[in-house]
């Protein structure tokens, strides 16, 4: 770690370098002096005061190279503490790489690693383990929400609440060692009824933000939806229906789809994922089977699951097999066909009250069944967000991992054999979950891990 | 002028264990206190070990010290704290005869060849070619080594109401200050102040609205070679009485009057031992504490109220004492004070205890800033040890946090500097279920094989160790079905295949019950003491393991280096915590993570920076 980082002064274009744009911006960080930079300038730099916009030519020798605007960032008041000093250039590819060269070969500075910038700031006390998670979170979460607590993280609300647990777990551990140490001082009762109340104190606090973390992570960040059901049940049909466009080969005969295939959709302010899986049954055919296998698998970790079935062609006596897989809809297609009506009377009795269902006709779907289908996803949604989930795996881990433990402490607690040497073994591995939760055990390791995922520049 | 290799300057708790370790030695001790101070006296609480301290003095005991066997010798009620809440914490506390401590101390201390008793008053100490030079009001002193264990008594103030008086404690004149004696050594910024309750006369005591608690004779002695549950002296009994709002009134209406809340005393208590001001003022809601009745001896006519000292006025103190139920028609015998007093800079001492700018002069006791007999005994022992380890030309000696009472201790008080008068107790370690009363000597056996002693104790320990292998290889191997055991009980519920060591193991089966039940049962005889050091160990084993496992994740963090200065140039830091990491100077992670009041997030901040 400390042969990658180090203090020199770095530089990276920290805006999208995917296509030409309009302006790109070029960040210098960790220099002593802005008047180090003069050569670059036409600007006389001594005159740059702090947070003010100048104009300037940038040169290369006597060669004028660009036009640009830059804002000089005074430390300590910069998002990383340093001094750091933003080029706002043209959004040329090879241009915003001309000017990146311009500075590299002078050796004043190199270019920055992934995630360098934010590293800073974490290490000059800028930001905290959490908000370095919660920035990445922001710029790398495709769901509204994960935006929204990312920002929650970067602005240190849901960290406070972590320190505002840890504080409550010391409260804890204090009757503890009164307990220990001073119960007769304060009278044995008394010591005793003080530590059984803040443990209850902290068990309501540690259940509810376990409970935050139940929801499946990944299903959120970006929300799957997945089309399941027999080989001819009309998955393609929906899944292209949904995409207006002809996507999966439409065929009338069983097995067509052998892997999923999935693609981005916007609903609200939501993305999803929507996925059209092969069909789940039993299949000779090796590699259909892995499709059908693939396809349970993914059916396990999505957010939202919808069934599709030909009431036509289905053995009434399978439909507990499906359901075992928590459908969140099922859509009973072929609705135009003769027999339609008769047929679905008997599935209707057998899943009302179960699951949520639609009967449709995919041949000529009607338009209401995109906003019908659209009032699902995002009512789901909002109730997942409802519950104000932890989304970051660091932290979903670590809470998990608190509550398992104090699951265990209670136990002992509570235990006939009620040994303090015993509980404070417990004690003190809850304290280093929680030291870990609020960031104080960070190991290289985990750091290393959210800054890898990090663009360069950020 | 008189030679010696090592002068050991005061003869308190301190000052008796390290010239009687020293004295193990081939060594010419010599051991000074002033002329009206007795040895190895008990100024304060009538009581020896207590939660946490008990450990300390079977610790001391094992280390070859003397605590535990005077305590043996003068014990008149013996207790088992936290009984029900495991062993790890158990502890055993003694009140001891005060005067039958100290005359013991006298009588066992003049009988030894090489300790010379000197009565004399310190003036100055100097360096003298390699040596140091002790001048004393009537004579002068040559010491290769110097052991510094004056108490209380450097710069000592008494404070009795609006009185006050100099003195290293009542009735005792003090010494000169710090810096008039060692130039050279760094004071601790603040003072440091303990107090004393009033004492009262036994029979003006109605004893009968008080609550009993007589001797426990199930508790083992503190000494090795005493009998284990023998006793020396009669037994009698302590009396809780507990606190009321008309006596606590009392104490707030004269809250001007005392000296700790209106000014006049500057220095710092123990959060830990507060004085009944410090209740009264701090919980204005708590009316009722306890106050311990305890006897000061079989002889003494004093009994000592434990839990109410104060420095209040005189008629102020007679008046709240006599509000209390039992005590209304209460005659005080000496009213209680507090005193202030000098304290060394414990930053710079090594953990020998050796100075770091004033080699060859070491620092133990209340000197040091504890507060309680067994903490400046353990500390006398390692300051003596090391001492004469040095002048043997041997390896010091320091011991380990994770294996001792004493190591926690001086570790504290080494790196972190205090700011208050420093108490032990059991949450201080992080590995209270390896530090026990029962493993003393297994733990400390190995620390005093390096003293390269032969003595009694030596070899005693070697057998006492030899059997607990013996028992332990015992408990190992054997199943049920092997041995004769109870027929009854919970035992007979057990499946005949379990091993011995999984039968203590059993959450309702009393460990040391049991195993004592089966060894004789099945013949084999050893003492109570090694069936107490197998039973607990094999009903700890596996907890200790994890517990292994657990300080050393915990600790590599708590070893990365950080830099103080740095911390507080940080922006993102409060300026209480500074002001709390200014006085402290952490070094480590985990010195700044133990600092009293060090909020979460600075925390946080440090370990980003840090890594």
């Amino acid at each position: 770690m400390s042969s990658l980082f180090d203090d020199s002064t770095i530089i990276a274009c920290s805006t999208s370098q995917g296509s030409s744009a309009a302006i790109a911006v070029i960040r210098l960080s960790g220099f002593g002096k802005i008047r180090d930079f003069q050569d670059f300038f036409s600007f006389d730099l001594n005159k740059v005061s702090a947070r003010k916009m100048y104009q300037s030519h940038l040169h290369d020798g006597g060669k004028v190279i660009d036009d640009i605007c830059f804002c000089y960032f005074q430390a300590p008041f910069s998002f990383n503490g340093e001094n750091i000093l933003e080029l706002y250039v043209h959004g040329n590819l090879l241009n915003i790489d001309r000017v990146l060269d311009l500075f590299l070969k002078s050796s004043l500075v190199r270019l920055a690693q992934p995630g360098e910038f934010a590293r800073r700031a974490l290490v000059n006390g800028k930001l905290d383990l959490a908000q370095v998670e919660g920035l990445d979170l922001m710029l790398n979460s495709s769901s509204g929400m994960g935006i929204d607590q990312g920002l929650s993280l970067l602005s240190g609300s849901l960290h406070q609440e972590y320190l505002d647990l840890y504080q409550l777990f010391l409260d804890h551990r204090s009757h503890l060692e009164v307990l220990s140490d001073f119960s007769e001082d304060l009278g044995e009762e008394v010591a005793l009824e003080s530590f059984k109340n803040s443990l209850t104190a902290l068990q309501i606090k540690i259940s509810a933000l376990y409970q935050r973390t139940s929801v499946n992570v990944d299903a959120l960040l970006l929300p799957e939806i997945v089309l399941a059901g027999p080989p001819n049940s009309g998955k393609s049909s929906l899944f292209n229906h949904l995409l207006a466009q002809k996507r999966s080969i439409v065929s009338p005969v069983a097995g067509t789809t052998r892997d999923f295939v999935s693609e981005r959709i916007k609903v609200g302010d939501h993305f999803f994922k929507l996925i059209d899986t092969a069909g789940m049954r039993e299949s000779e055919d090796a590699i259909e089977r892995e499709g059908i296998d693939f396809s349970k698998d993914k059916l396990s970790k999505s957010f939202f699951r919808v069934l599709l079935i030909n009431p036509l062609s289905f053995d009434l006596a399978e439909l507990e097999n499906y359901l075992k897989f928590n459908f969140d809809l099922v859509i009973f297609t072929h609705k135009d066909v003769e027999g339609f009506s008769s047929q679905i009377k008997e599935f209707k009795n057998c899943i009302s009250g179960r699951v949520s269902f639609l009967e449709v006709s995919l041949v000529s779907p009607d338009l209401v069944l995109w906003d019908q289908l659209k009032d699902y996803f995002i009512n789901k949604i909002n109730l997942a967000q409802a519950s104000n989930p932890v989304l970051l795996p660091r932290q979903k881990r670590v809470i998990s991992n608190t509550y398992n433990v104090f699951e265990e402490y209670l136990e002992i607690c509570s235990s006939e054999e009620f040994d303090l040497g015993v509980i404070s073994l417990l004690n003190t591995k809850l304290a280093d979950c929680l030291s870990e939760l609020i960031g104080i055990i960070s190991p290289a390791e985990v750091l290393d891990n959210i800054f890898s995922n990090f663009c360069i520049g950020k | 002028m008189e030679q010696f290799d090592v002068i050991v300057i005061g003869a308190g708790h301190a000052g008796i264990e390290a010239a009687y370790l020293s004295s193990q030695f081939d060594l010419r001790i010599g051991l000074l206190s002033m002329k009206s101070v007795p040895i190895g006296s008990a100024p304060c609480n009538p009581s020896v070990g207590g939660v946490g301290k008990g450990q300390v003095v079977r610790e001391i005991d094992a280390m070859g010290g003397l605590m535990g066997r005077l305590a043996d010798e003068a014990g008149i009620q013996f207790r088992t704290l936290n009984e029900s809440k495991g062993f790890a914490v158990q502890s055993t506390r003694v009140q001891i005869d005060k005067e039958f401590y100290a005359q013991k101390a006298e009588e066992l201390l003049s009988n030894i060849e090489n300790i010379l008793l000197l009565r004399d008053k310190v003036i100055d100490v100097k360096r003298k070619e390699g040596s140091y030079l002790i001048i004393g009001e009537s004579k002068s002193y040559l010491a290769r080594k110097v052991i510094v264990t004056v108490g209380t008594f450097l710069n000592g103030k008494l404070h009795q109401g609006e009185e006050q008086s100099t003195g290293g404690r009542m009735g005792c004149e003090s010494s000169a200050g710090l810096d008039s004696i060692f130039g050279r050594i760094q004071k601790n910024p603040k003072r440091f102040k303990t107090g004393t309750p009033p004492r009262i006369q036994k029979e003006s005591i109605d004893y009968n609205a008080l609550e009993e608690q007589p001797s426990d004779e199930n508790v083992l002695n503190f000494h090795y070679a005493s009998s284990p549950f023998g006793r020396k002296r009669k037994q009698v009994s302590c009396y809780l009485a507990r606190t009321n709002s008309e006596c606590m009134k009392v104490i707030r209406d004269n809250k001007e009057l005392s000296p700790m809340y209106n000014g006049q005393i500057h220095a710092t208590g123990a959060r830990y031992c507060p004085s009944i001001e410090d209740k009264a003022y701090r919980y204005p809601d708590k009316d009722s504490h306890h106050v311990f009745i305890e006897p000061e001896g079989l002889e003494l006519d004093t009994m000592y109220p434990s839990g109410i000292s104060s420095s209040l006025p005189r008629e102020v103190q007679q008046d709240f004492l006599n509000k209390i139920n039992g005590l209304e028609d209460c005659k005080v015998a000496q009213y209680g004070y507090a005193v202030e007093y000098d304290v060394v800079d414990t930053t710079y001492l090594r953990e020998t205890l050796e100075h770091k700018d004033m080699l060859g002069l070491y620092f133990a006791g209340q000197v040091n800033g504890t507060s309680g007999y067994e903490e400046a005994a353990g500390q006398g022992l390692v300051a003596g040890i090391n001492a004469a380890l040095a002048l043997k030309g041997m390896d010091a000696l320091v011991l380990e946090r994770s294996q001792s009472y004493i190591g926690v201790m001086i570790n504290d008080l080494c790196t972190n500097l205090r700011d208050e008068p420093y108490r032990l107790f059991t949450a201080r370690s992080e590995n209270r279920l390896w530090i026990r009363e029962d493993n003393a000597i297994e733990r400390m056996n190995p620390y005093r094989k390096r003293l390269g002693l032969s003595l009694e104790i030596d070899g005693f320990q070697d057998n006492f160790l030899g059997e607990v292998n013996e028992i332990m290889a015992i408990v190992d191997k054997v199943r049920l079905f092997d041995i004769s055991y109870p027929q009854s009980g919970e035992l007979s519920t057990l499946n005949p295949q379990t091993l011995l060591k999984d039968v203590l193991k059993q959450p309702k089966v009393g460990p040391i019950g049991a195993l004592r039940e089966i060894l004789q049962l099945n013949g084999i005889h050893c003492s109570e003491n090694v069936i107490r050091a197998v039973a607990i160990a094999t009903k700890y084993a596996g907890y200790i393991k994890r517990s292994d496992q657990q300080y050393l994740k915990v600790h590599k963090l708590d070893r990365s280096l950080v830099s103080w200065e740095k911390i507080c140039e940080s922006k993102n830091i409060s300026f209480e915590c500074k002001q709390r990491i200014r006085q402290v100077r952490p070094e480590t992670f985990g010195q700044l993570r133990n600092i009293e009041g060090i909020r979460p997030a600075t925390l946080v901040v440090v370990a980003a920076g840090s890594l």
